[in-house]
């Protein structure tokens, strides 16, 4: 079934023609179903003046990632509530899969943060470039002086590699932890451990979400760039 | 480690499927029923707003009223006790007006049952004097007595102007009471013809309405010599003096 195993490389599921399904590919999509299928059974019966306790969460949620929008970048959510709600809830539950027996976390492959890094380093520079225009965009880029050129450039490419590392290096580190205590100590001690991986997926989530909104707002001027 | 570029691109993908479904199926529901409800809720607050505006008008709509009804209160009862003093006034003066009348009333007759009184009683003193006066007469004596009034009788006539009772009328009628005998007749005829004159024819009669005395009643004059006519004058005097 599986092609190969690594610490770091999600093994090969299975192949549709020449293109190699791995497990965190896998995974997504069952929790890309996941979220959907909630969302959609969420917003089935939505009511204005009688909403049932799971609009109610529902609500809250998206009412979170708004609030969330409207004070890290100072625009209205509207317009940026897929892509860093998105971000957010899919992170966060691929961050507590894992308490699933089983269930390798998708964040913890370099490929999927390596993809939500690049989805953020492209709206990025679409936004910029959309709201401030080409040059002025690129001339953010020679701020506060043409000296500063190769380190803005620099600066651009490491921030979202390191957006792409600190969160698959967390989770997969963890995920390490785990896995050794596990093998060193046996089955009930891990468990506060796992506990602990909760509040590491909710903050790695966090920051992802509060780091790409504050990526986007910098390159659209809504604020100051990062 | 390596990068496996289609799991980057299948996850990129993923990604995209997946914010574009969220988007279809939580966000834009969620965002829609929200905006829904706060523009329900705005739109019942800015009714409750109206409605409270519209209260308040009410209320001071209301006081407005209140207090016009205060006023026209006020001025009714104003008029109503201005009406009523009035009535009070024209009532009184009514009856004071009323009051005085029924007391001039009572004093005019008053007045005039003490004349009626004074003159009943007036004439009770003629009646009475008269009633005394005959009884005198009847225990004195006829005879005297018309001695007497011939005496006081011809010292009348004597006071008289001379000439005065000549020319009244060729016939003398002398009334007295009592009445006179053939010589009495003939005395008062010898004392009367001095002053009327000898051509006279002298008549005597008797009257008994003049209690005592006599009256020489020519045609055009009478001398009056009698108790009824003193009680006349009395009576006559009694009534002026009331």
């Amino acid at each position: 079934m599986a092609e190969k195993t690594s610490l770091i490389n999600a093994p090969i599921v299975f192949h549709i023609g020449p293109v190699p399904i791995g497990l965190e590919v896998l995974t997504t999509w069952v929790i890309m179903a996941v979220l959907v299928g909630v969302a959609w059974y969420g917003s089935r019966r939505l009511s204005v003046t009688r909403p049932g306790r799971f609009q109610v969460v529902l609500e809250m949620a998206v009412g979170f990632l708004g609030d969330l929008i409207r004070d890290v970048m100072g625009a209205e959510p509207d317009t940026f509530l897929p892509l860093i709600g998105t971000l957010f809830l899919y992170i966060v539950t691929c961050n507590l899969s894992p308490l699933l027996p089983g269930v390798k976390p998708p964040t913890a492959s370099f490929e999927t943060t390596g993809a939500l890094g690049l989805i953020v380093f492209c709206t990025v520079h679409i936004l910029g470039v959309r709201r401030r225009g080409l040059v002025g965009y690129l001339r953010t880029y020679l701020q506060p002086t043409v000296i500063f050129l190769p380190l803005n450039v620099l600066g651009e490419l490491t921030r979202t590699f390191a957006l792409m590392v600190r969160l698959a290096g967390n989770i997969m580190s963890h995920e390490l932890t785990i896995a050794v205590i596990i093998g060193l100590v046996g089955l009930l001690v891990p468990i506060p451990f796992m506990a602990l991986s909760i509040l590491v997926g909710l903050v790695q989530a966090y920051i992802f979400t509060i780091l790409a909104a504050v990526f986007i707002g910098g390159a659209m001027g809504t604020i100051e760039k990062a | 480690m390596h990068i496996d570029l289609w799991a980057l691109a299948l996850q990129a993908t993923n990604f995209a499927i997946l914010a574009w479904l969220l988007q279809r199926f939580l966000y834009r529901p969620i965002t829609r029923v929200v905006a829904e409800r706060r523009a329900l809720v705005e739109k019942q607050f800015a009714e409750a707003t109206a409605a409270r505006h519209q209260a308040e008008l009410d209320r001071q709509d209301y006081e407005r009223r209140l207090a016009g009804i205060a006023a026209e209160r006020e001025r009714v009862l104003a008029e109503a006790r201005a009406r009523a003093e009035a009535e009070r006034r024209a009532v009184i003066e009514a009856a004071e007006a009323q009051t005085a009348a029924a007391a001039q009333a009572q004093r005019r007759q008053l007045d005039q049952e003490r004349q009626m009184a004074v003159a009943e009683l007036g004439d009770r003193a003629v009646e009475l004097g008269l009633v005394l006066a005959e009884r005198l007469l009847d225990q004195a004596g006829g005879a005297a007595v018309t001695a007497d009034l011939l005496e006081r009788l011809c010292a009348h006539l004597a006071s008289m102007p001379t000439g005065h009772l000549r020319d009244r009328g060729p016939v003398l009628q002398v009334a007295t009471r009592p009445g006179l005998d053939p010589d009495g007749q003939a005395r008062w005829r010898q004392r009367l013809v001095p002053y009327v004159g000898e051509a006279v024819e002298i008549i005597f009669v008797t009257d008994q309405t003049l209690i005592a005395g006599a009256e020489l009643r020519f045609p055009s004059l009478i001398v009056a010599f009698s108790w009824r006519d003193s009680l006349a004058e009395a009576r006559a005097t009694m009534q002026v003096g009331s």
